[in-house]
């Protein structure tokens, strides 16, 4: 990556976590308060077209300063982040054919998501009397599953820039 | 060290991972909040599991360190102990002297005794207190079981006192129950004596005998003894044997009445006493 692209891509990340944690909040469902994550979609994209390291570093960072931002359980959402990124970035295309593993993508994120999403949960409710296939329901894969949606929307508007390029 | 490089560089990415994750926990664990608290309380069990099993494991060094330190901490243990026992049983006897105190009208100086002395049947015992503790000569020495002896002898900061096993101190005393007047003296053997009781007096053994009315250095109704033996010395008087009733080879504190002879009934019996 070069710098610009560096620059590039912490403009957007910083830009989506302003939205993040100013806006979503407006869009949350139900009385559980889910919301979609659009910071992870970019780590998980991130890692996925640029390889685990950049999932990794960029999980990190960006899970780091949500946290600070939040002001509380400082380092978890920096862990979460930092392994969905990883996975990601094992999933990488950047040996072979975009347009095919592109496809794959949604699957992917969806891994990545579950996973980062189990981790941030299952500690976040420890000492508490809920279990974890509850939290798993109502928690984990609700969020999944609306951060899919918003992921799912980035591939095809990926997939549309390819198209017209 | 090229391939040590290599390797290195073949699992960067690992390494990098192992990295983030290690500073996600060590953030994680930097908070203070109940989950944090939680994994903690895991944790402490987790290692305080392995820390029990690795314990078991003799460590032949520690085990003699642990053992000359335990042996140190026995002897310093011990010899705290016995001060202790020795403290209590001051305590149950300054207690037991401190409720005498409560029903007594006279004032009273506690005194330890330093030392006892036994020469020639005249036992006296010395006193921490003094001229200074305001003692004077002829006061009343008692304990919570009954009559010690007089003062005979003050210095500034100690006293010596007759004890009821010297054969100069005479006591008037009298029979609690049947009112018996006599007197009390050391016979310089092993018996406490009470002298000039009629034949017809009506004296039994067990009878508890106590300083009388008619005594000038001792208030009266102080418990003396109890009688042990009594029978006929001659043809008009009783032998009467009493056992004092204090313990003078236990003796270790004592009270000195703040009683002094009445200077005027003194005077008057030695005034008649010269005719």
């Amino acid at each position: 990556m070069y710098f610009s692209e560096y620059l590039k891509f912490a403009i957007i990340f910083a830009v989506l976590i302003i939205v993040q944690v100013s806006f979503v909040w407006l869009i949350a469902i139900s009385n559980y308060n889910i919301t979609p994550d659009l910071v992870i979609v970019l780590v998980i994209y991130l890692g996925f077209t640029r390889g685990q390291i950049a999932g990794m570093v960029s999980g990190f960072i960006t899970g780091l300063t949500l946290d600070l931002l939040s002001g509380s359980f400082i380092g978890l959402s920096a862990l979460s982040y930092c392994v969905a990124g990883f996975i990601a970035g094992y999933f990488s295309f950047q040996d072979t054919a975009k347009s095919s593993v592109k496809r794959s993508m949604i699957g992917i994120m969806f891994l990545c998501t579950v996973i980062a999403y189990s981790i941030f949960f299952w500690i976040y409710y420890q000492g508490s009397s809920v279990s974890f296939p509850e939290i798993f329901m109502k928690y984990v894969l609700t969020t999944t599953l609306y951060t899919l949606v918003i992921g799912t929307v980035l591939v095809i508007f990926s997939n549309v820039l390819d198209t017209k390029k | 060290m090229k391939t040590i490089g290599l390797f290195l560089l073949s699992i960067k990415e690992y390494l990098i991972f192992s990295f983030f994750i290690v500073i996600s926990l060590i953030l994680i664990f930097s908070n203070d909040n109940s989950q944090v608290r939680f994994f903690r309380a895991i944790a402490v069990g987790f290692i305080g599991t392995i820390q029990s099993g690795v314990s078991a494991v003799p460590n032949v060094f520690e085990i003699q360190k642990e053992n000359q330190f335990l042996r140190e901490k026995n002897i310093e243990l011990s010899n705290k102990l016995s001060e202790l026992k020795e403290a209590k049983l001051e305590n149950i006897r300054l207690t037991k002297l401190l409720g005498l105190r409560e029903v007594n009208l006279s004032g009273v100086i506690i005194a330890s005794i330093v030392n006892k002395s036994l020469i020639q049947a005249r036992n006296t015992i010395t006193l921490n207190v003094g001229e200074d503790d305001s003692i004077k000569v002829n006061m009343p020495v008692i304990t919570d079981d009954g009559l010690v002896g007089r003062i005979v002898s003050t210095s500034k900061h100690y006293s010596i006192a007759q004890i009821l096993l010297n054969r100069n101190l005479n006591i008037s005393v009298k029979m609690q129950r049947s009112r018996v007047d006599g007197i009390l003296n050391y016979d310089g053997t092993e018996n406490v004596i009470v002298n000039n009781i009629p034949k017809s007096a009506d004296v039994k053994i067990g009878d508890i005998v106590m300083t009388s009315e008619y005594s000038n250095y001792f208030p009266a109704g102080i418990p003396v003894g109890i009688v042990t033996e009594e029978g006929n010395l001659d043809n008009l008087f009783k032998k009467v044997i009493v056992k004092p009733l204090v313990n003078f080879t236990e003796l270790e504190e004592v009270f000195v009445l703040k009683h002094l002879p009445e200077n005027e009934r003194v005077l008057l019996e030695e005034h008649y006493s010269k005719k």
